[in-house]
C-alpha cells in the first residue's frame, strides 16, 4: 500500500435503495484520532452513509474506501454500534454473552471462545462500568445501560475505528453525557465517527464535524457553521445547547440585529 | 392406573409411539428455541402446509409413475427444504411483504396436496387418510421411520453443537453477524434446513396442523423461565418430552388420538407458565 492507511475515505459517493440515492456525492475523509460528528435531519441518509462504509450498500457512483480498501475487506477492523432500538429485546441472552459476541470474527471456525476472550469481556465491561451486569439478561437493562453494552461489543473486539448510530437516542441528559466522555477516552487509540440528529451533544468532544442532508456539508473546525446547518435542514437555524451547563448558551454566532439579511 | 401404564409400555406400538414422542420432544426443543427467538413461527407452519403439497405429489408420482420408492416422507423433505431455502433468501424478502408470501405459499402448498391426492386412484394405491396427514397418526409409525428420524435428530443436533456460537448470533442481530465476517446468507439457509427436515419429523407425530404447537409451545413456556439460549432449549425438551408422554398416555387411556392431546397437554401447561413466568408474570 502506497498511501498510509486512512481509516474511512470516500470520494463522490451516492448510495441508497432500490435505485434511488439517499446520499449523493458525499466526499468524507476521516484520519486517525479524528472524532467526526455527522449530524443532519431524519432521513438525511446518515444510516446509509454509514451501512456504504461498512459495505452492506454498494456504492452506486463513487467509491468508499475503508483503510485503503474495500470495507468488505477490513470490516473486521470497524466497531459498529448500530441503534439499539433495532435489537431484540426478548432474546434470552446474558450481557457477558453479547459482549462475548465481538470477539467471533477473531476466532477460527472450531475455534471455541477462551480465558483471553473472558478477560478481554471483562476488560471491556469495566470500561464501560457494567461490569456488576454481566450475568444479568440483556432485556432487564436500561436504554443507556443497553447502548454501553452494544459500545462494548464493538470495542472488545479492538477495532481501529468505530461507528456509531445515534448512541445516545433513548438516554437521559445524564448517561448521555457519560457515554461521550467514554467515547473522548477511546478516541486516543481509535477513530470515532457518530451520527445523530440530536446537535447539542456534539460541540463539547469532536474534531470535526459534517452535515448530512442528501449531501455533506463539512467543515475541519469542530464547531457548526451556520451557513452548513441552514444548507443542510433547509430552514434558517439557530443554534442553542444545554450542554453540560444550566443556562443555554450559543454555539454560533448571533443572528444580525433586526433580520436585515432577509 | 399404575399397572394399566405398565401394561401399556410392554406393547411395541406403544414403545414406538413413546420413542417418536421422545424424538419429536428433542428436536422439536431444540430447533423450536430458534423458530421462537428468531420470531420465524408462521414461517414454520407455512412450510409444514407446503410440505403437505410433497406428500401429495409423492403419492400421485407412485400411482402415475409407479415409483414404489417415492415415500410420501420423500415428497414432504424435499417440499419443506424448498420452501426453507425460498423463506430463508434475501431475494424474496426485499420484494415482497414476508408475511405475504409466506401465505401465498402456505395455500397453495395446501391446494396441491389436496388436489394431488384426489388424483390419486385409490383402488391402486394405499393413501393414507388427509386428516391423518393433517392432525398426525402417531400410531402408524414403524420401525423404519424411527431410524431415520433418530438418524435425523442426530444430524440436526449435531450441526446446532457446530453452529450454536453462530446461529446465536445470526439469531440475535444478523447485521452484527455479518460483520464479524460470518456468511448469514448460508447460516441462514443451514438454519431453515433444519427448521424443514424438523418439521417432517413432526409431521409424521403430530400432523401438519399441529407442527407449530410442538414447535412453538415448549420454548415459549421454558423462555418465560430463563435468560440463555442453552437453558431455554434444554427447559423446551423437558417441556416437550412432559407433554407428549402426557398425551400419549392419556389418548391411550380413553381412546382418542394422540396429536390432539399432545398440542391440549402442552397448551395446558402454557396457561399456568404465562401466569408465573418471571418475564411477563
Amino acid at each position: 500500500m502506497t498511501e498510509p492507511e486512512i481509516p474511512i475515505k470516500t470520494v463522490g459517493l451516492s448510495a441508497g435503495y432500490k435505485g434511488n440515492p439517499v446520499i449523493s456525492n458525499v466526499d468524507l475523509k476521516v484520519e486517525r484520532n479524528d472524532f467526526v460528528g455527522i449530524i443532519g435531519p431524519n432521513g438525511g441518509g446518515k444510516t446509509t452513509l454509514l451501512k456504504a462504509i461498512l459495505g452492506f450498500i454498494q456504492p452506486m457512483e463513487g467509491k468508499v474506501k475503508v483503510f485503503g480498501r474495500s470495507p468488505e475487506k477490513t470490516r473486521s477492523r470497524i466497531g459498529y454500534v448500530p441503534q439499539y432500538a433495532t435489537f431484540d429485546e426478548d432474546y434470552p441472552i446474558t450481557v457477558k454473552e453479547v459482549v462475548q459476541m465481538g470477539r467471533r470474527k477473531e476466532k477460527k471456525f472450531f475455534e471455541r471462545y477462551s480465558r483471553q476472550d473472558l478477560k478481554k469481556t471483562k476488560e471491556v465491561l469495566a470500561d464501560v462500568e457494567m461490569n456488576d451486569y454481566k450475568d444479568e439478561p440483556i432485556s432487564e437493562l436500561s436504554g443507556g445501560q443497553k447502548q454501553r453494552i452494544f459500545i462494548a461489543r464493538a470495542l472488545v473486539s479492538s477495532p481501529e475505528l468505530l461507528l456509531l448510530d445515534e448512541p445516545t437516542a433513548s438516554v437521559d441528559r445524564r448517561m448521555e453525557k457519560g457515554i461521550y466522555s467514554l467515547l473522548k477516552e477511546l478516541n486516543e487509540d481509535m477513530a470515532i465517527v457518530v451520527v445523530t440528529h440530536d446537535i447539542g451533544v456534539l460541540s463539547s468532544y469532536i474534531t470535526k464535524v459534517a452535515c448530512l442532508s442528501g449531501e455533506l456539508y463539512s467543515s475541519d473546525e469542530p464547531c457548526l457553521e451556520k451557513d452548513m446547518l441552514e444548507d443542510a435542514y433547509q430552514c434558517p437555524v439557530e443554534l442553542i445547547t444545554h450542554a453540560g451547563e444550566e443556562i443555554p448558551h450559543r454555539v454560533l454566532g448571533e443572528h444580525p440585529e433586526g433580520g436585515s439579511d432577509k | 392406573m399404575i399397572q394399566e401404564l405398565t401394561e401399556l409400555i410392554s406393547y411395541p406400538f406403544v414403545q414406538r409411539m413413546l420413542i417418536a414422542g421422545f424424538l419429536a420432544s428433542v428436536v422439536g426443543g431444540v430447533i423450536g428455541t430458534y423458530v421462537v427467538v428468531n420470531r420465524v413461527v408462521v414461517m414454520s407452519g407455512g412450510i409444514a402446509h407446503i410440505a403437505f403439497g410433497g406428500i401429495g405429489l409423492a403419492y400421485l408420482l407412485q400411482d402415475k409413475l409407479n415409483w414404489g420408492w417415492m415415500d410420501p416422507m420423500i415428497g414432504a423433505v424435499i417440499f419443506a427444504l424448498a420452501s426453507g431455502a425460498i423463506f430463508s433468501s434475501d431475494f424474496l424478502r426485499s420484494r415482497v411483504r414476508q408475511d405475504s408470501s409466506v401465505g401465498v405459499l402456505w395455500v397453495i402448498g395446501m391446494a396441491t396436496g389436496i388436489l394431488f391426492l384426489n388424483l390419486v386412484d385409490k383402488t391402486s394405491t394405499t393413501v393414507q387418510e388427509p386428516t391423518s396427514i393433517l392432525f398426525g397418526n402417531i400410531l402408524l409409525i414403524e420401525k423404519f421411520d424411527l431410524y431415520v428420524f433418530a438418524g435425523l435428530t442426530l444430524g440436526i443436533l449435531l450441526i446446532v453443537f457446530i453452529f450454536f456460537r453462530d446461529f446465536k448470533i445470526l439469531t440475535f442481530d444478523e447485521e452484527f453477524a455479518k460483520i464479524s465476517g460470518l456468511s448469514t446468507g448460508g447460516l441462514n439457509l443451514l438454519l431453515f434446513s433444519l427448521i424443514a427436515l424438523t418439521v417432517v419429523i413432526l409431521i409424521k407425530v403430530v400432523g401438519v396442523i399441529l407442527v407449530i404447537a410442538m414447535l412453538t409451545i415448549p420454548p415459549a413456556i421454558s423462555s418465560l423461565f430463563s435468560n440463555k439460549l442453552s437453558t431455554t432449549m434444554v427447559l423446551a425438551v423437558i417441556v416437550g418430552l412432559v407433554g407428549s408422554f402426557l398425551g400419549i398416555f392419556s389418548s391411550l387411556l380413553f381412546d382418542t388420538p394422540p396429536g390432539p392431546m399432545i398440542v391440549l397437554w402442552l397448551g395446558g401447561m402454557f396457561l399456568p407458565a404465562f401466569a408465573f413466568g418471571r418475564k411477563f408474570g
